[in-house]
């Protein structure tokens, strides 16, 4: 592969991993910010339920997704990305080696 | 109406036991630091000096990078400000720091790859080369650099602050601190700049900066990196245990949370103690934290804790005005006074009494009265009608953690300096378990902090210390006070080493040898280097003996315009190949210039440090949407950037098209 094709590739799926990314941002604030108004805000005390000890708009509101963000965070990593050749590197040390741009 | 003292008692916090092995914790933590620099230093002798110095050598492995991603990410901020809101508001705060969940997938996924990769290519060691290198333009790199190194000193100030308080509290108990502290007062009495700090915190601040300055000056990156995995370790085992001790104490979880739904918010207010008759040659210092009965006019009992050290001096009547809290729910009261003994019920010395005006008590704006305020949203305020967490604030604070967070640079040169994609990938699996063993179980420690140790409501900066030091000595392991205030002192100085290293590398780099001296051996840019982060930190460690006012209202500030001035022109910069560098110039300024005109403007309005939040989002919201606007229609009004630049960080596929 040249590198510009390399470059390309490396572009496009970082796009793909990035979307991927925002998406699932997206439906944790929904997710969050959806079951902690409904079953969380403005409620008396005796209205609160608990699970496991916790009041229930927290564990299904938090604690769920947050398991469920986790999860998919490793099988994201470890998974669902995929890897990009390692450029060669110029040499750091004196940026004048390097071709300024037009 | 004036009421008279029934009975009252101080609770001493730390004793000498737990000081001294606090003392002992410290030291091997420090010792164990300083090894790591030198071992740092030693690698530092074969490679390429800035490269590793700065990056170490851009080849850390997994463990390397994500523990230091997230130990970077927390700081004093989660051991001090966070534990605080809180104990204050209860367990909204779980929605609060809810969009932590998708911080790894944001902070590694969203940018990681692609600025790891585009570094690499073009050879870029910092944040604003990588800026200067993608839009070829020096201006933009001078003008992050500025804006990068104003805004983390901003950021630094507050943190070197917190760290000089816990070390204060973890020793200042210890007979040869107190001996050296003496020394530093008769030293610094004749000096009028420093003849009003208290000496203990300045002798605190003069050994925190002393050991960060030199380990990071020392050992550079690579240093930082591995003090900030043992940080990350010390952090996430501190809070486990935290949480187990706590539930522990609790009775259980239910036990907590049941207790939590009963509270309505404290009273808050301002009183004096009056001596009668008036205190003797020797003065009279009633300490913090005592507590304080008075019968009510319906022979109720009504209980206050104070939230600062009262000092009547020699022949006065009167103290200084300190701050108070009246708890305000029975079953509360009821536990507090049942937790004294019988044989030594709560008393002041005999003469001393509790003057309280009721006028002078304020109730919650939102709260007051109401029970389960505390375990349902929107939150109790003191300061606000409509509640802590409005639901708007709640989708801003989603946006500002995890969206804006991928962009601080903290995190972005980790992301420069990771061994690859598959780093990258493999540390965002580890940063998402770290995250929720970290946030989750300090929301329910400091929940039940309010259980455990009520009445700070007037000082709750201080419940991360005196929650160890009260599971400590609950569990009856007083060496165990020094590990877990350890937790938060490593936080700190993982947060603060790696912004030192940055202002120095953007400096050295960035503005000296890209402008100045190009061709700078490699003696030369070292010697600059340690000069550079010796300097700020002394610079950093001097602007916090005497902070500023409105703090935390700058560290907030400070957070949200990192990620303004950042955010938008990064991504356009790794994935929007229109983008030329009059868009990214505009929407860091634009972007930059919003943010503030919303805090001036709140400022203005409201006389007092609070921003402007049209439609109930924060100004970080309307930043970040006028950085994008500003990049956007300024790059499509002026001239698309080279093809050739454009085909270097895209590839020949689609180079010319928009």
């Amino acid at each position: 592969m040249s590198e510009l094709a390399a470059t390309s590739s490396e572009y496009h799926s970082s796009r793909r991993e990035a979307i991927v990314a925002l998406v699932v941002w997206g439906v944790c604030l929904i997710w969050c910010v959806g079951v902690c108004v409904t079953l969380g805000y403005h409620r008396p005390a005796e209205e609160i339920s608990l699970v496991i000890g916790i009041p229930a708009w927290v564990f299904w509101g938090v604690l769920m997704p947050w398991i469920a963000a986790t999860l998919f965070s490793i099988g994201f990593g470890l998974f669902g990305m995929c890897d990009v050749d390692d450029a060669p590197e110029p040499d750091a040390s004196s940026p004048t080696d390097r071709h300024d741009h037009p | 109406m004036f009421h008279r003292v029934l009975a009252a008692q101080g609770l001493a916090n730390g004793s000498v036991l737990e000081s001294k092995a606090a003392l002992v914790t410290f030291l091997i933590y420090s010792v164990i630091v300083f090894l790591l620099a030198i071992l740092a230093n030693r690698m530092q002798q074969s490679r390429s000096f800035l490269k590793e110095y700065f990056l170490g050598s851009r080849g850390l492995g997994t463990v390397a990078i994500s523990f230091s991603f997230a130990a970077t990410a927390a700081s004093a901020g989660t051991f001090a400000g966070f534990p605080a809101l809180i104990y204050t508001h209860g367990w909204i705060l779980a929605l609060w720091i809810a969009s932590y969940m998708a911080f790894a997938i944001c902070g590694l996924g969203l940018l990681g790859k692609r600025l790891n990769a585009v570094a690499r290519r073009t050879g870029s060691i910092t944040v604003p080369e990588v800026l200067r290198e993608r839009f070829n333009s020096p201006m933009l790199a001078v003008m992050s650099t500025g804006l990068m190194a104003t805004l983390l000193i901003f950021y630094m100030v507050p943190q070197f602050k917190v760290s000089a308080i816990i070390l204060q509290k973890l020793i200042g108990d210890v007979p040869g601190f107190r001996y050296s502290a003496t020394l530093v007062e008769n030293l610094t009495n004749s000096v009028t700049f420093l003849s009003d700090v208290n000496p203990e915190y300045l002798l605190s601040l003069l050994f925190f900066s002393v050991l960060v300055i030199l380990y990071t000056a020392f050992g550079g990156f690579r240093a930082v990196v591995w003090t900030d995995v043992l940080q990350g370790f010390v952090m996430v085992g501190g809070v486990l245990l935290m949480l187990g001790l706590t539930i522990w104490q609790v009775g259980g979880l239910t036990a907590g949370t049941t207790k939590m739904a009963v509270m309505t918010p404290p009273k808050l207010g301002e009183a004096v103690i009056r001596s009668i008759p008036p205190a003797p040659e020797t003065g009279i210092r009633v300490p913090s934290d005592t507590w304080v009965t008075l019968e009510s006019d319906d022979k109720l009992t009504r209980l206050f804790r104070t939230n600062q050290l009262a000092i009547i001096l020699p022949e006065k009547e009167t103290s200084n005005l300190i701050k108070i809290v009246e708890i305000t729910t029975p079953e509360e009261i009821e536990r507090v006074l049942a937790s004294f003994p019988e044989t030594a019920p709560p008393t002041l010395p005999v003469g001393l009494s509790l003057d309280i005006d009721d006028e002078d008590l304020r109730e919650y704006r939102y709260g007051a009265g109401k029970r389960g305020v505390y375990v349902s949203g929107p939150g109790p305020s003191p300061s606000s009608e409509e509640g802590f967490l409005t639901i708007g604030l709640a989708i801003s604070f989603f946006l500002i953690w995890a969206i804006s967070g991928t962009a601080q640079p903290a995190n972005m040169v980790r992301l420069i300096a990771a061994g690859g994609s598959k780093t990258i990938r493999r540390s965002m699996a580890v940063v998402a378990v770290y995250f929720l063993l970290i946030y989750p179980p300090l929301v329910v420690i400091f929940c039940y902090a309010r259980v455990l140790v009520p009445g700070l409501d007037q000082d709750p900066d201080r419940i991360m210390t005196e929650m160890t030091f009260h599971l400590s000595h609950a569990a009856g392991l007083p060496w165990l006070a020094g590990l877990l205030v350890a937790a938060p002192f490593a936080a700190v100085m993982s947060s603060v080493d790696s912004f030192l290293l940055m202002i120095s590398s953007s400096f050295v780099r960035d503005i000296y040898q890209r402008n100045f001296d190009p061709d700078a051996s490699d003696k030369r840019v070292k010697r600059l280097s340690y000069a550079c982060t010796l300097l700020i930190g002394s610079a950093v460690m001097v602007a916090s003996i005497k902070p500023p006012q409105f703090l935390q209202y700058l560290i907030v500030f400070a957070g949200g315009a990192l990620g303004v001035t950042f955010l938008v022109p990064m991504t356009f910069a790794l994935f929007w190949r229109r983008a030329n560098r009059q868009g990214a110039l505009a929407a860091m300024l634009g972007g930059v210039a919003v943010y503030l005109m919303f805090y001036l403007v709140g400022f203005a309005m409201y006389e007092q440090a609070k921003a402007w939040r049209p439609g109930g989002l924060d100004p970080l919201f309307w930043g970040l949407a006028a950085s994008l606007v500003f990049g956007v229609v300024v790059s499509l009004l002026t001239p698309p950037p080279p093809a050739e630049l454009v085909s270097r960080y895209f590839g020949d596929a689609e180079a010319t098209s928009g």
